[in-house]
């Protein structure tokens, strides 16, 4: 039942010229775990919709070849046919729950088959305890957390009882902790139900070890199809950079297996002569300041004073304070990386900077001007403001018609500065095009430079990364780290401790409104446990400073260096 | 204020119908009734019943609402009425038969707004269309698309409010023209924010199935032990209030002269009415403090 077979498949969205999708043949057999890798706009979610029949029954355009899931036919199989075989979880929970509450978001899906209340009730029953949504049963789909909602699309496709599950990037819009939990679920349902899963994902790092078998496309082909590991050496060969930073440290080595896990790692490196010295990575000069919440800087940042807040305390209408006491300085030049949990109050802090929200309690006070006295408005020619979705910045139809309207918004004349920031953010090419039209990475850089076009000396980013593929990642926080360079500060919410590592100079840890870890990067990561990029998890107690991938390869390097002339395909 | 909050409380899980049914018989009773007593007594019953679903907060921004209202129908119907003869003071306009007749139609406003209240806080719109056959299907889920959307585009317009403004748009400074054409930046992503979701939303709902034919029907509410209870109450509470304004029991007479305020001919009616409507609120508070 759960067997897929492509056969040279190629598709045309209505109205293009170019093919989404080109000769892509392949087959799954039932029960098999499936990673879809690729970097953005490669075609994994135009092959997802093919495989779960909305390509050609939703989109339209122009199909040849064969696709057979589940024994059907998707071209000649319909929908009601299809939804029972293949189910399908797409990126954003927000935008496929469909009914107001848990129970009958559940039902939804069974009642378009026309399923009997009796059957309804008993799925809905099995589904919502198997996915612990029971004690939810009847709450509003609008109250449950992101990590709630997806796990509810999960449990509304799963109540079909398909025999084929599609998901395309279920975790990009989630925090790690929930993305975790989602995975786990799916490697359960995969394991102990027997279903066939295939998930397009960009962060390879999250799934890489939970799949069987590895699917990569590249500009609408299939260019590789295998085992993970073998996968990942022939992936490195094309392009390092799709590749989680584990992987891509020892694939361009002649190791005989590729680690995907940071244990499968850690073996590696002893076997390699790394000695474990648990004294290496502790630090205990450091240790106990981190751990109280910090008054003051670090001494050593650069620049002068863009923001300083003194004693923020911020409470909403409702009663629940959020922030307790800040006390924080950001000097030009920084780029700092403010992490926590959800609900710790990151987002909360970071509108503070441009009087978006005005303090309860304390000051802040950005450029010299106290955002107290001042309107938003006013403050943007300081504080530029990046969403979490760059599309509630972008709605003109080229990108310099976006840029030449922050201008306009200020009353001031382009003198050049349209131009320059075009050239900065790499869009020169992309000027004329719909900001809509563009990719997920390109969008991004388009409403950045949307903001920087008026000049700001503070830029705020919240969740930069979400939704973005390594390489992508390496961009903007190259481009980042040109900013400050230039001069600016950068002010970063996210949950990506990779990125952190590689970008930040500066890291502030929020919890439950409070700031209990301020420093240097090296410092406050070398603090933590779990929130630690998977490089430095990999070297942990084997050498001291690794958190980078340079870093990582240099010290990899080095015992290298030692086996040279001798062969090392035993390991 | 006044939407639905999901609690978790006996009122939240009685079955909408029987929320209707109190809410409908103190709509009904509070425009029955014109004695002071018996309004007073209704919106005794129905402010509780509110406070029961709605909790605290609820009830606070209600009577910071309505009060104010009540008031001035009070102080309206004193300074405007000239048919009362007992004068508070001689010379003056101001007569008691028009301040009781104005705290009894501020008590009746009090009433018929807490059951609207009542209805509000504590029944899902859905639940209550998906009753009748006409919202059963399609119409019902437009409408359930609908309620969970909205919310939705009202937090996604917010969010592109606080973006533009943060952008330097000046959307509630500046001159009038320049306000209207910055708006544009606010209602130009909504749209488009908006066709993509319908777009995406669209997909899910197909690739579950969505146009596979005749939709069957889950009703998600069930009827509870508690719920025949309780309507046994309402219908009881609203006998007794029938049978009083049909023996002239909850009727007054304010003018020329107020008739005398507790000469009831068949109490045992308005006993019944409030003993009745009384019930689920008893309820209410026995399974939030006892039966949970």
């Amino acid at each position: 039942m759960g067997k897929v077979k492509v056969e040279t498949l190629t598709y045309y969205y209505p109205r293009s010229s170019k093919p989404a999708l080109e000769n892509v043949s392949f087959t799954v057999q039932p029960g098999s775990f499936v990673l879809l890798a690729g970097g953005s706009g490669s075609g994994k979610s135009t092959l997802l919709r093919a495989l779960s029949g909305l390509i050609p029954h939703f989109y339209g355009g122009r199909m040849a070849g064969t696709v057979q899931v589940g024994g059907l036919d998707t071209r000649r199989a319909g929908p009601p046919a299809l939804a029972e075989v293949v189910g399908c979880v797409f990126q954003d929970p927000e935008n496929q729950l469909v009914m107001p509450t848990v129970e009958a978001e559940v039902a939804f899906g069974l009642q378009n088959l026309g399923f009997s209340p009796a059957l309804i009730r008993r799925r809905v029953a099995e589904v919502l305890q198997f996915f612990g949504l029971d004690h939810l049963r009847e709450a509003e789909v609008r109250q449950l957390s992101g990590g709630q909602k997806q796990k509810l699309a999960l449990a509304g496709v799963l109540a079909l009882h398909p025999s084929i599950l599609l998901l395309d990037e279920p975790t990009s819009q989630l925090d790690p902790v929930s993305a975790e939990e989602i995975l786990q679920l799916i490697k359960r349902i995969n394991e102990e139900n027997g279903l066939t899963i295939i998930l397009a994902e960009q962060r390879l790092e999250r799934c890489l070890h939970l799949a069987d078998e590895l699917l990569f496309l590249e500009n609408g082909r299939l260019v590789g199809q295998g085992p993970s590991a073998a996968m990942v050496r022939e992936l490195s060969r094309r392009d390092s950079l799709l590749l989680p930073p584990l992987a891509r440290l020892f694939a361009g080595y002649h190791f005989k297996d590729l680690p995907l896990t940071v244990k499968e790692g850690r073996t590696l490196l002893r076997a390699m002569g790394f000695k474990e010295d648990g004294a290496v990575n502790k630090m205990p000069e450091n240790k106990n300041r981190l751990m109280r919440p910090q008054k003051k800087p670090p001494a050593s940042t650069p620049g002068n004073t863009s923001v300083k807040i003194e004693n923020l305390g911020f409470t909403y209408p409702g009663g629940k304070e959020v922030l307790k006491g800040i006390s924080l300085e950001l000097k030009q030049g920084e780029v700092v990386a403010l992490i926590g949990a959800n609900g710790a109050g990151k987002s909360t802090l970071a509108r503070h900077f441009n009087g978006l929200l005005k303090p309860v309690r304390g000051r802040v006070v950005v450029g010299g001007r106290d955002t107290r006295r001042y309107q938003v408005e006013d403050m943007a020619d300081l504080v530029g403001y990046l969403p979490q979705n760059p599309n509630d910045l972008l709605f003109h139809p080229t990108v310099r018609r976006e840029l030449e309207f922050t201008l306009t918004a200020r009353g001031l004349k382009d003198a050049g500065q349209v131009q320059e920031a075009l050239h900065l953010l790499e869009l020169e090419d992309l000027a004329q095009a719909d900001p809509r039209d563009l990719s997920g990475g390109e969008r991004q850089r388009a409403a950045l430079a949307a903001l920087l076009v008026g000049d700001p000396q503070v830029l705020v980013l919240d969740e930069p990364t979400r939704g973005l593929d390594y390489r992508l990642k390496a961009k903007l926080g190259q481009l980042l780290c040109r900013l400050a360079e230039a001069g600016k500060t950068v002010f970063i919410i996210t949950h990506d401790a990779g990125f952190v590592a590689e970008y930040a100079g500066r890291v502030i840890f929020l919890s439950a409104g409070e700031i209990v870890a301020d420093g240097p990067k090296e410092e406050v990561l070398a603090g933590f446990y779990f929130f630690t990029p998977q490089l430095y998890r990999l070297f942990y107690n084997f050498k001291t400073n690794v958190f980078t991938y340079e870093q990582a390869r240099k010290a990899l390097e080095e015992v290298l260096a030692a086996w040279s002339g001798r062969q090392l395909s035993w390991l | 204020m006044l939407t639905y909050l999901p609690r978790d409380d006996l009122w939240h899980k009685l079955n909408s119908l029987t929320v209707l049914a109190f809410s409908g018989t103190i709509f009904l009773l509070a425009l029955l009734f014109s004695h002071p007593i018996c309004l007073l007594l209704l919106a005794a019953i129905a402010l509780t019943g509110l406070a029961e679903a709605g909790g605290r907060k609820e009830m606070r921004e209600f009577l910071y609402l309505s009060a104010p209202m009540a008031m001035a129908i009070l102080v309206f119907n004193l300074l405007v009425s000239r048919s009362g003869t007992t004068l508070f003071y001689a010379g003056w306009p101001f007569s008691l038969e028009a301040a009781v007749y104005g705290l009894a139609m501020s008590l009746r406003l009090l009433a018929l707004t807490a059951a609207f209240g009542i209805l509000s806080v504590s029944v899902r719109p859905e639940d209550l269309l998906n009753k009748s056959p006409f919202f059963a299907g399609r119409p019902g889920l437009a409408l359930a698309l609908g309620l969970r959307l909205f919310p939705v585009l009202l937090a996604e317009q917010e969010r592109i409010v606080l973006a533009q403004r943060a952008r330097g748009v000046r959307l509630a400074s500046g001159p009038r023209l320049n306000r209207l054409r910055n708006l544009l930046a606010v209602w130009q992503p909504l749209l488009l924010n908006t066709l993509e979701k319908a777009w995406q939303l669209g997909e899910a709902m197909q690739a579950r199935g969505l146009g596979s034919g005749r939709r069957s029907v889950y009703k998600v509410e069930r009827w509870r032990r508690e719920d025949f209870l309780a309507l046994a109450g309402i219908f009881a509470g609203l006998a007794g209030g029938i049978a009083a304004a049909w023996q002239g029991v909850a009727n007054f007479n304010f003018y020329p002269r107020l008739e005398p305020l507790f000469s009831f001919g068949h109490p045992w009616w308005l006993a019944l009415m409030a003993a009745g409507l009384s019930l689920p609120l008893i309820m209410a508070w026995r399974w939030r403090h006892w039966a949970k």
